[in-house]
């Protein structure tokens, strides 16, 4: 392992060739990045974001700064107790108020980044728009082709009648 | 617009049901036979989901019979949606039914969910024991065990 680096800033390039400039504990929020610069010591070139353009780069360091000091999950955290609750805080939801393009590449790119927490943010986000919706309400949400074969069709109609009109 | 979630690897989308009550597994299940297709493929997904009944002796699928309660209130709204106007249908007919409407408020496959607990009950757990509909309680209002419990707590003055 190289020498711990005592650098205050670190170059993020977008795949669409913008270099943003950010500080090492924002940017360190990604384990992606935490592991590069632990492993490479002292990086003065670019960091190469492939998967991520200038946007969705931008949106994901603002959500990195607002949360730069908030604690550092554990390894070994139940996975359980982060799936009890859909339970967003006020300004994530602000945050993720995107439209749905967007929040999907946001979800990617925190996890291609190993952001785990935005990456739960988004996911609980996009549960949440699914909650309480009928079949044919996510389908218009998600425009999702109802793709089911006539004994499929069937078989749902037999498990549905509880909730069939008389 | 492109059909976005199946965009994301399946693992994230996995990820994204992992959040999802069991209720709502249900509701996605019957959009699309790709989606049916890949959340019943992964029974952990709906197995260890909020309301999921594991006790369940029909455990190993994801039916209406295998789930006993809802998170929110927008799934507490959907199925009382749903089932509303049978049951006015119900009612309508309970005082001089003999047969059909009588047979319909015990047919195991009606249920109903509990706006108290949002317990997901039969039809019949929402009846006093003689099966007949108690006074100044509407569809949805409360299970028995609710109305036992509130009852308890006016016994004891809390």
């Amino acid at each position: 392992m190289a020498t711990p680096s005592t650098q205050a800033t670190v170059k993020l390039q977008s795949n669409d060739n913008v270099v943003i400039e950010v500080e090492r504990a924002i940017a360190e929020r990604s384990v992606l990045i935490k592991n590069m610069l632990e492993d490479c010591g002292e990086v003065t070139d670019a960091i190469p974001i492939s998967n991520v353009n200038e946007s969705i780069l931008r949106k994901v360091i603002e959500w990195c700064e607002h949360h730069k000091n908030d604690p550092v999950a554990a390894e070994n955290e139940n996975d359980d107790s982060r799936k009890k609750t859909t339970d967003i805080d006020e300004w994530d939801q602000k945050f993720m108020n995107v439209d749905q393009e967007m929040l999907f590449e946001i979800i990617l790119a925190a996890n291609f980044l190993d952001i785990k927490p935005l990456l739960d943010t988004g996911c609980k986000t996009v549960a949440n728009m699914i909650k309480g919706k009928s079949p044919e309400e996510i389908r218009k949400l998600f425009n999702i082709q109802n793709d089911f074969t006539p004994e499929e069709e069937e078989q749902i109609r037999r498990e549905n009648e509880w909730a069939e009109d008389r | 617009m492109p059909f976005a979630l199946f965009q994301l690897p399946t693992e994230l989308r996995l990820e994204i049901f992992s959040h999802c009550t069991a209720f709502n597994l249900l509701n996605l299940t019957r959009t699309s036979s790709s989606l049916r297709t890949e959340i019943l493929h992964f029974p952990s997904i709906y197995r260890t989901s909020y309301g999921f009944n594991t006790a369940s002796p029909k455990a190993a699928q994801l039916t209406i019979h295998t789930i006993d309660r809802v998170r929110h209130k927008e799934e507490y709204d959907l199925i009382m949606a749903r089932t509303r106007r049978r049951w006015k249908w119900i009612f309508a007919n309970l005082k001089t039914a003999e047969g059909e409407a009588r047979n319909l408020v015990q047919d195991v496959n009606q249920w109903v969910c509990c706006g108290n607990c949002f317990g997901i009950r039969r039809v019949t757990r929402m009846f006093s024991s003689d099966g007949v509909w108690d006074e100044g309680v509407v569809a949805g209002d409360a299970c028995f065990g609710c109305i036992g419990y509130r009852e308890r707590l006016e016994v004891e003055g809390k």
